[in-house]
C-alpha cells in the first residue's frame, strides 16, 4: 500500500473511532472549557480536582503570587541572607529510601 | 563620598543587583540610613525576594523538595535564583530551567534520577497552569481530501507534554508524593528509559506511560511531521487506535497540512 | 429599604461594604457554603493561566462582586511595562469584568527580571513622569480606570523630593486613576519613617479614594534598641490601624474596604469577623454622613 493511501485510511479509521468514543455516553470527552458547562457539573469537577496530587502542588492551598503581595509575609525576618557560595551539603531527604539510588558523594 | 543622583533606570538596576547578586555597592549610598542601616533595610527586601521564589519553586517541585530534604532544597534554590531570576511576574511560569540547573549541580550529582524527576514535575506544573484551549473537533478532519490526509500534522494541547526519560521518574515521583516508602524502596532507579505523557484532564493532572512506538509516533505528529511520514516508523502497534485515543481525549487542539511532501 | 439613608457610594461596581481577600484555600468553601462576604478580591497573577484556578474564579464571579488586585505590572519601572504581562492581564479583565482593577505605587521589574516584591521608588519628578506614563498606558490598554495603592516601605531614597502622599495625589490628578488607600501600609510606613499617619490621610484627595485595604502587621525587634514594623498580612488588624481606618472613613465616607491576610491564612470565619468589624465602622460613617447631609 502506498504511504499516502495508508495515511488516509489510518486517519479515516481514527476519526471514525474517535467520533464513536465521543458519542458513547459516559466516556471522558477530553479537556473541555469548564466555563461553558452547567454549574453543577463544574462543581463536581472541582471536587474531583481536590485530589492528593494537586494538594502537593498547592492548587488547593497556596498560590505563588500571594507572597509577592507586598506582604513581607513569607519573608521571615530582617536577618542576613545566608552565604550561598560555601555549599557543602548533601541531599538528606526521601532519596535515602531508594535502594541503590544514593551513592556516596565522590 | 560624592554620589551623583542616579536615573530611575540606574537605581532600579542597582536594586536588582542588590537583591539578585547581593551586591549593594550601587545602591547603599542612595538609601537613607539612620538607626537602621541601608544594608539591614535592603535585607528585608532581599529576604522577601528569596523566600517568595523559594516558596514558588517548592510548590512547583514538591517531589524534588522531599527527595533532597528541606534544607538542601532551600540552599540549592538560593544558588539557582542568583543565576536564573524570573523573567515573568506570573510565578507559575517560574523555574523551567531548574531541572537543567540540577543536572549540573555538583552537590546533587549522587542522585542521577533527580533531574528527570524535576523535568516530570515541570510538566505537571505546566499541566496545572497552561492556558485552556478548545480541543480539535474530529469532525473537521472528515472534510479533508484523500490526498491531504497524509500531510496532516497536529498541535498538542498546551497542558500536555511528551517526555522521554532515562530513569523511572514517574514511579519515584508518585511514590514520594504518596509517601509510599515500601514502593520507594522497591524502585530500581536505573530501570529506564520510560516514555511519558503528562496532561490535564477535567478530573485532574495525569501522568501515564506510553509504549515507545506510540510515543514516537505521537511526538512526530506534534513536531510537525506529516502523518504519512510519522507512520513510516509505526510498525508494532495500531496507529489508528492511538490517534483515535488522542482525538477522543481532546489531546490535540488543531491540525495543519504540512507543505513539504513527506 | 430606608429611603432616608444616604445613598451608598458605590464607586465602580464594588459595593461600599467590607470584602475579603480570597485565597486558594477558600475557593471550594466559597462555592459550597456561600459565605456572607460583600465582595472578594483576588491577586491577578494567580489567575493568568488556565486550569482550575480561573475556573473557580469564573464560578465565584457569578455570585459575588470581584476585584482584581495585581502585583506584577510594575507601574514604576523605568524600562516600561512588560507588554506580554499587560496583554495577559487584559485578557483576564475582559473575561471576568471585575468591579475594580488595582496595582501598586512601586516597581517589581528591573533589567527584565521580576523581583518578586513591591519595591520602593525614589519619589522624584522623573519617577512621577514614568509612573504617570505607565498608569496611562495600563488604563488605555484595559480601557478602564485603575486604582493605585500606597505601598508599605522599609527604606527611603536620599534623592526623593516629593512626599509619598503628594506623589500619589499627583499621579491620580494627572492620570485620572483612583487611589487604593492601604491604611495598614500608611501605619507601617509612618512607623518606619517617622511620618504622621493622620497627616498622610489628610493629604489624599478625597474624591480619588475608591478602596481601602486593612491587614495585620508585626513590630519586629532587630536588637535591644531598635524595632521595625513589618507588613506581614499575617494577623488581625491592629487597634491603632482600626483607629486610623475610622479617621479614613470620616474623611472619605463609606468606601469598599478589604481585609487582606496572606501569611498563615485563617479560616474564612475569622476573615468574616474582621470584615464585620470594618462593616460596623462603615455603617457608623454612613449614618454620620447621612446626618451631615440632612443638617
Amino acid at each position: 500500500m502506498n504511504r499516502y493511501v495508508l495515511a488516509a485510511s489510518t486517519l479515516s479509521t481514527a476519526v471514525g473511532l474517535a467520533l464513536a468514543i465521543q458519542a458513547s455516553p459516559g466516556q471522558a470527552q477530553g479537556v473541555k472549557d469548564m466555563s461553558k458547562m452547567p454549574k453543577v457539573v463544574q462543581d463536581n469537577m472541582m471536587r474531583m480536582e481536590q485530589n492528593k496530587l494537586e494538594k502537593c502542588y498547592g492548587i488547593n492551598k497556596v498560590a505563588k503570587n500571594d507572597c509577592a503581595e507586598g506582604a513581607h509575609s513569607c519573608a521571615g525576618q530582617a536577618t542576613k541572607a545566608r552565604d550561598t557560595k560555601s555549599f557543602v551539603m548533601l541531599p538528606a531527604g526521601d532519596c535515602s529510601k531508594i535502594q541503590g539510588g544514593k551513592t556516596t558523594a565522590s | 563620598m560624592q554620589t551623583a543622583t542616579p536615573s530611575l533606570l540606574e537605581l532600579q538596576c542597582a536594586l536588582r543587583a542588590s537583591l539578585v547578586a547581593h551586591d549593594d555597592r550601587g545602591i547603599s549610598a542612595h538609601v537613607v540610613g539612620g538607626e537602621i542601616g541601608a544594608g539591614e533595610r535592603l535585607d528585608i527586601y532581599r529576604n522577601t525576594f528569596a523566600s517568595v521564589l523559594t516558596t514558588a519553586l517548592r510548590l512547583s517541585y514538591p517531589a524534588v523538595h522531599r527527595l533532597v530534604g528541606a534544607e538542601f532544597f532551600e540552599r540549592a534554590v538560593r544558588v539557582f535564583i542568583e543565576t536564573s531570576p524570573p523573567r515573568s511576574a506570573c510565578l507559575d511560569d517560574y523555574g523551567h530551567e531548574f531541572p537543567d540547573f540540577l543536572s549540573g549541580f555538583e552537590p546533587a550529582s549522587s542522585l542521577a534520577y533527580l533531574p528527570d524527576v524535576a523535568r516530570l514535575e515541570w510538566s505537571v506544573n505546566r499541566a496545572l497552569h497552561a492556558r485552556d484551549a478548545e480541543p480539535l473537533d474530529a469532525q473537521r478532519l472528515v472534510a479533508l481530501e484523500e490526498a491531504e490526509r497524509g500531510r496532516v500534522t497536529f498541535a498538542l494541547h498546551p497542558s500536555a507534554s511528551l517526555l522521554r526519560m532515562d530513569h523511572p521518574a514517574d514511579l519515584i515521583w508518585r511514590a514520594v508524593l504518596d509517601e509510599d516508602d515500601a514502593t520507594l524502596s522497591a524502585i530500581d532507579p536505573c530501570a529506564g528509559p520510560v516514555w511519558l505523557l503528562t496532561e490535564r484532564l477535567p478530573t485532574g493532572v495525569e501522568v501515564r506511560r506510553m509504549s515507545e512506538s506510540a510515543w514516537r509516533f505521537t511526538s512526530a505528529l506534534c513536531e510537525g511531521r506529516p502523518l504519512a511520514a510519522a507512520l513510516d516508523d509505526a510498525r508494532d502497534f495500531d496507529a489508528s487506535v492511538v490517534l483515535a485515543d488522542h482525538l477522543a481525549a481532546g489531546r490535540f487542539i488543531d491540525f495543519s497540512l504540512n507543505e513539504t511532501s513527506a | 429599604m430606608d429611603s432616608h439613608a444616604a445613598p451608598l457610594r458605590t464607586r465602580d461596581s464594588i459595593p461600599a461594604r467590607a470584602g475579603v481577600g480570597l485565597r486558594f484555600r477558600h475557593h471550594q468553601e466559597v462555592l459550597e457554603a456561600r459565605p456572607a462576604a460583600a465582595w472578594f478580591e483576588v491577586h491577578t497573577e494567580n489567575y493568568l493561566g488556565g486550569g482550575s484556578a480561573p475556573a473557580y474564579l469564573d464560578a465565584i464571579c457569578r455570585d459575588y462582586p470581584v476585584s482584581l488586585h495585581g502585583t506584577g505590572l510594575s507601574l514604576g519601572s523605568a524600562e516600561g511595562l512588560d507588554p506580554a504581562h499587560l496583554a495577559r492581564v487584559r485578557e483576564l479583565v475582559k473575561r471576568i469584568e471585575p468591579g475594580l482593577v488595582s496595582e501598586h505605587l512601586s516597581f517589581s521589574v528591573a533589567g527584565g527580571n521580576y523581583l518578586a516584591d513591591l519595591l520602593p521608588l525614589p519619589l522624584t519628578e522623573e519617577a512621577l513622569k514614568i509612573v504617570c506614563r505607565n498608569v496611562a498606558q495600563v488604563q488605555d490598554h484595559l480601557k478602564r480606570r485603575i486604582l493605585v495603592e500606597n505601598p508599605s516601605t522599609y527604606l527611603q531614597f536620599r534623592h526623593s523630593t516629593i512626599p509619598e502622599w503628594e506623589f500619589l495625589a499627583l499621579v491620580a490628578r494627572r492620570t485620572g486613576c483612583g487611589i487604593l488607600c492601604d491604611v495598614n501600609n500608611i501605619y507601617v510606613s509612618a512607623c518606619n519613617h517617622g511620618w504622621r499617619a493622620s497627616a498622610y490621610l489628610a493629604a489624599l484627595p478625597t474624591e480619588a479614594v475608591a478602596e481601602i485595604h486593612l491587614a495585620g502587621h508585626t513590630v519586629r525587634r532587630i536588637d535591644e534598641a531598635r524595632t521595625i514594623c513589618v507588613d506581614d498580612h499575617g494577623s488581625r488588624v491592629e487597634p491603632e490601624v482600626w483607629a486610623l481606618y475610622a479617621e479614613a472613613l470620616a474623611r472619605f465616607g463609606p468606601v469598599p474596604t478589604l481585609i487582606e491576610w496572606d501569611t498563615n491564612v485563617p479560616p474564612m470565619a475569622v476573615l468574616l469577623e474582621e470584615a464585620g468589624h470594618a462593616a460596623a465602622l462603615i455603617d457608623e460613617a454612613e449614618s454620620a454622613n447621612g446626618h451631615a447631609l440632612a443638617a
